[in-house]
């Protein structure tokens, strides 16, 4: 996600309805994408920026640092995601118990591209371990700045980043031996 | 950085390149991030306005706490104004006789006694004054008469703000000073969170080193009570 420059006026308390339609076009195409390789669904990821972005845009008043917009759509969609894993894991387990018909269309994943066998294997880790790994090597982000994003220490984030590292390795051994 | 790292950066570079993004807003979400930007300023608005309320009466719950110079003592006017440093419920006197000594106060910033009840029952004697509690026991005295204090808000201009509790039917209440040059306008009793209490709040509006003030209390027909 890029663009630090602000499409708004330093004066402006909320953004009127044409800022907001180019906030929309300057931010949340790439929160899309980044939805996207969180979630490994484009449906999903749309709706997860998209929340994001109204959440975004209601706190648009209290934010102290306008100019940073990206960083908190960034964090937002990232702990949309987060939390809503935790959600999906919950209805997951009763469409299990009552049914597989509608579980197998939620979980289906789209499958392009060349490496295929790591992006199942990345569908397979932990929600953070995976938006770890997608903010540092996606979004290039520091390791503190990763931490911000995921509200955790630094030293979380180089956990879950070598325990997402291994878990994929390990995946990809696995794959190969059989 | 290793090998899994650099494929895994090719891969999300190639996942995020190869789908599509409309670059134009939804009209739908921008309605929704409109909708949710008022339904904040409205919610903040409403949250201020109760809060400000809840902050208003228990500003007026606590203030007789928060003063540094109170009046020693509720004595009838036909009785010496006391100086006592810990007034005891004094004998049995009626109003509109009772009158607020404020001439005599402890050193500054050490208030010992928020007031005294002047009739029966002295349910209210001795509250703490660093305390959060109004009143010990707050609830109305048994005929339902009020009780009245008095403090310094402000030791330097003297002024002196008088306070009261009392029973649901007085409407209005009468301060007097005994010279005269500061009689103040009648000052409505005003409904306090607790049913069976009314709460007026008086002040004077210059340096009132004396004394004394009397007080009347009128019903809503202008019936004059406690007389």
């Amino acid at each position: 996600m890029s663009g630090r420059t602000g499409v708004w006026g330093e004066s402006m308390a909320e953004p009127e309805p044409t800022a907001m339609a180019e906030l929309y076009s300057r931010y949340v195409p790439s929160g899309i994408r980044l939805a996207y390789l969180l979630t490994g669904d484009l449906q999903q990821a749309e709706d997860l920026a998209h929340e994001a972005f109204v959440r975004c845009l209601g706190r648009f008043g209290h934010l102290r640092a306008r100019e940073a917009f990206d960083s908190y759509l960034r964090r937002t969609i990232v702990n949309l995601h987060t939390s809503g894993i935790r959600h999906r894991y919950v209805e997951r387990r009763w469409l299990l118990r009552e049914g597989h018909r509608i579980a197998v269309v939620t979980a289906s994943m789209p499958d392009v591209g060349a490496r295929e066998d790591l992006w199942r294997a990345l569908a397979t880790l932990p929600a953070r371990q995976r938006a770890a790994l997608v903010l540092r090597y996606y979004e290039d982000l520091s390791e503190r700045d990763t931490a911000a994003a995921l509200r955790c220490s630094v030293a979380a984030v180089k956990s879950l980043v070598a325990r997402g590292s291994d878990a994929l390795r390990a995946v990809l051994v696995e794959g190969s031996d059989r | 950085m290793n090998d899994l790292e650099r494929d895994l950066g090719a891969l999300f570079r190639e996942k995020a390149g190869s789908i599509d993004t409309a670059p134009l807003a939804p009209t739908k979400v921008l309605r929704r991030a409109r909708l949710r930007q008022r339904g904040i300023v409205v919610a903040g608005t409403v949250g201020t306005v109760v809060a400000s309320m809840l902050l208003g009466v228990a500003i007026g719950q606590l203030r007789g706490p928060s003063v540094s110079h109170l009046a020693t003592a509720i004595t009838p006017t036909t009785a010496t104004p006391t100086t006592a440093a810990t007034p005891s419920p004094s004998e049995p006197s009626s109003f509109p006789s009772a009158a607020v000594e404020v001439s005599s106060f402890r050193e500054q910033g050490r208030a010992i006694t928020l007031f005294a009840w002047v009739n029966e029952g002295g349910f209210c004697v001795g509250v703490q004054p660093s305390g959060n509690a109004f009143c010990d026991h707050p609830t109305p005295a048994p005929n339902d008469e009020p009780m009245v204090g008095a403090f310094r808000i402000d030791p330097a201009n003297s002024a002196v703000v008088v306070f009261g509790i009392t029973g649901p039917d007085v409407r209005t209440v009468k301060v007097a000073w005994p010279d005269g040059s500061r009689n103040q306008a009648s000052t409505t009793a005003g409904p306090s969170p607790f049913d069976r209490f009314r709460f007026f709040l008086w002040s004077t509006d210059a340096p009132a080193p004396v004394a004394e003030a009397t007080f009347e209390f009128f019903d809503a027909s202008g019936r004059q009570l406690f007389a």
